[in-house]
C-alpha cells in the first residue's frame, strides 16, 4: 500500500470518529483522537503561545470545541486534521488576543513569541516530527545520526558498519517518506506548493 | 510523487547537503557537482523542502502524560453537566463590581442560564459585545493606579452576570475576561493590575471507587475562580450536597485547616461541570477535597471522596 493510500485510510477513520462524536458517542472516539493529536496540538500551542501551561489549556479547549462543533464536520469535504487545526488556530488566536489585551502593552513588548507570517512552517515541522515515528528503524536511525549528531553519510556508514550506498538509500527513502507526510498535511488548506 | 528509485542514483553528498552535514568547503564543492549531476539535482529538487524542515525542527515538547485522560474526562463531564444543577456560592465584592462600560452593559438585559453551548458559540452580537468589553477592560500599564473608579450599580444583576461568566470557566477566561497575562505558570500572577496568571491545575483522585475529576483555578482580582469537573460521583440522599474544600498543610480532623470552595450537586450521571469562587489560594491551600455534606454548621463532616494536590 502506498503512503497516500494509508493517509486516506487514516483520514477516513478519523472522519468516522468525529461523526461518532457528533452523534453523542463521546468517550472512545475522544480518547482515540486525543491519543492521535494531543502531541501535535500541544506542540503547536507551545510554539505559538510560548508557554506550555497555556498550550495545555489550549489543547483542552480544542477538544471541548471539537465536541461542540463536531456536527458541523462534513466528512465529504473536510479533512479531520484540517478541522482540528482550524479549531486550534482560532483557540490559539483567542488566547493570544486576550493575553495581549490583558497586558495593555503594545504587541512588540508582548511576552508572546512573534507569530510567524504563516503557521505553515510550524505545521510542517509537526507533520515531519509525527511522521518520523512511522519510519522504519533503519531509516530513522540514519536520519537521527545525521540530524542530531551531525554525522555525514560516510561517518554513518562507518559507525553502523553498513555500505555507504545503503546508508544513502535509507536516508533518501526516509526523507521521501517524510515528504509524503508533508504533502498530506492538512489537505484542503492552501497548498504547500510541493505536494 | 516521483517514482521511487530515481533518487537512488543520487550521490551520498546529496544526502549530506540536504541534511546540512557538509562542511562549508565540501558544500561548495557539492554546489559545483550539482550543476552537472542530474541525479543529484532530482534528489535536491524532490527533497529540498523536507530537508529544510528537518534541519529546523523545533525542540520537541511533550504533553503531560495524563492530559488525554483529563481532556476526555472534562468533555464527558461537560456533556453530562449540561443538565447539572449549579449552586453558586456568594460572590465576593471584586466580581460584583461592574467594570466601567460607556454603553449599555450587557447585564441590563436578562441573561440566559449559564449553559456552556451558547457561550462557546456566541452569536455575532455577543461576540461583538465581548470584544467591546475586552477593549474597555484593558487595564492601564501602571498596575491599578490608572484604573477608572468602579461604579457600584445594579450589583445584583452583575452578580448574575459574574456568576454566568464564572460558570463558563475556560471559555470565559479566554473570551470574556480582560486577558490572560501571566507569562509562565511559574511566575506569580499580577494582583490588582487586572491581569490573570496561568491557571493552577488540580487533578482529583478517588479515595475509593471510580470517581474522578479535575479543577482549574484562575486567579482573578479578589480571589480564585475554580472550574470543577467531576465524574462518577454517587447520588446523594435528599438534602445532601457535595462540598469542595481547600486544605492547607497540617490539616487534620482535630485541627482543620480548611476553606470551603463551594457546594454542588451532580446529575443522574454522577457528573458535574461547575464553576465556584473562593478566596483560598490553591498555591497555599494545595489540597482539594470533595466531600458529601448535609446542611449544618458549614464545616467538614463527610469523608473525603475525591482529593488532589495543586500543581504549582
Amino acid at each position: 500500500m502506498s503512503l497516500s493510500d494509508a493517509g486516506a485510510r487514516i483520514a477516513a477513520q478519523e472522519a468516522r470518529l468525529i461523526t461518532q462524536i457528533a452523534d453523542g458517542n463521546l468517550e472512545e472516539p475522544m480518547q482515540e483522537l486525543c491519543h492521535r493529536y494531543e502531541k501535535s496540538l500541544y506542540g503547536f500551542g507551545a510554539h505559538i503561545l510560548g508557554d506550555e501551561a497555556l498550550a495545555e489549556v489550549m489543547v483542552q479547549e480544542i477538544f471541548q470545541r471539537l465536541w461542540r462543533t463536531a456536527g458541523r464536520f462534513d466528512p465529504a469535504s473536510d479533512s479531520p486534521r484540517a478541522f482540528l487545526f482550524g479549531i486550534a488556530r482560532s483557540v490559539g488566536a483567542e488566547i493570544r488576543a486576550s493575553r495581549l489585551a490583558g497586558t495593555g502593552r503594545p504587541a512588540r513588548e508582548s511576552p508572546l513569541p512573534p507569530l510567524p507570517d504563516s503557521v505553515d512552517p510550524i505545521l510542517d515541522a509537526l507533520a515531519v516530527r509525527e511522521a518520523f515515528g512511522t519510519l522504519s528503524a533503519p531509516r530513522a536511525e540514519v536520519l537521527r545520526l545525521a540530524l542530531e549528531d551531525g554525522l555525514t553519510q560516510p561517518e554513518i556508514a562507518q559507525r553502523l558498519e553498513v555500505p555507504l550506498d545503503t546508508v544513502t538509500a535509507r536516508t533518501l527513502h526516509g526523507m521521501q517518506a517524510l515528504r509524503a507526510a508533508l504533502g498530506e498535511r492538512v489537505p484542503g488548506e492552501r497548498s504547500t506548493g510541493d505536494g | 510523487m516521483t517514482a521511487d528509485g530515481l533518487i537512488d542514483l543520487a550521490h551520498p553528498e546529496a544526502a549530506d547537503w540536504l541534511l546540512g552535514t557538509l562542511e562549508p568547503a565540501a558544500a561548495a564543492e557539492f554546489g559545483d557537482h550539482l550543476a552537472d549531476c542530474g541525479d543529484c539535482q532530482t534528489a535536491v529538487a524532490e527533497l529540498g523542502h523536507v530537508g529544510r524542515v528537518l534541519q529546523q525542527l523545533p525542540p520537541a515538547v511533550e504533553p503531560p502524560p495524563d492530559l488525554a485522560a483529563r481532556i476526555v474526562d472534562s468533555v464527558l463531564a461537560a456533556a453530562a453537566g449540561d443538565r447539572t444543577e449549579v449552586h453558586l456560592p456568594r460572590l465576593p465584592a471584586a466580581l460584583l463590581a461592574p467594570r466601567p462600560r460607556p454603553q449599555a452593559p450587557p447585564a441590563q438585559r436578562p441573561l440566559p442560564p449559564p449553559e456552556l453551548a451558547s457561550l462557546y458559540h456566541p452569536s455575532p452580537e455577543t461576540r461583538h459585545r465581548r470584544a467591546r468589553a475586552a477593549r474597555n477592560d484593558t487595564p492601564a500599564p501602571a498596575a491599578g493606579a490608572a484604573r477608572p473608579a468602579r461604579r457600584q450599580r445594579r450589583a445584583g444583576r452583575y452578580a448574575i452576570a459574574a456568576a454566568a461568566a464564572a460558570a463558563v470557566g475556560l471559555a470565559a477566561a479566554i473570551a470574556f475576561l480582560p486577558g490572560l497575562a501571566g507569562t509562565t505558570s511559574a511566575e506569580a500572577p499580577v494582583i490588582g493590575g487586572g491581569t490573570i496568571g496561568a491557571p493552577v491545575l488540580i487533578v482529583l483522585h478517588p479515595a475509593a471507587g471510580t470517581a474522578s475529576g479535575q479543577a482549574t483555578a484562575w486567579h482573578l482580582p479578589g480571589g480564585w475562580s475554580v472550574r470543577l469537573q467531576v465524574r462518577g460521583l454517587g447520588r446523594l440522599a435528599p438534602g445532601q450536597y457535595y462540598a469542595c474544600w481547600y486544605a492547607g498543610s497540617g490539616n487534620k480532623s482535630r485541627h482543620p485547616v480548611l476553606i470551603s470552595a463551594g457546594t454542588f450537586s451532580v446529575g443522574p450521571s454522577g457528573s458535574a461541570d461547575v464553576s465556584m469562587w473562593t478566596a483560598a489560594d490553591p498555591r497555599q491551600f494545595r489540597t482539594m477535597e470533595i466531600t458529601a455534606e448535609s446542611p449544618g454548621d458549614a464545616s467538614q463532616h463527610g469523608r473525603v471522596i475525591l482529593s488532589g494536590v495543586a500543581r504549582t
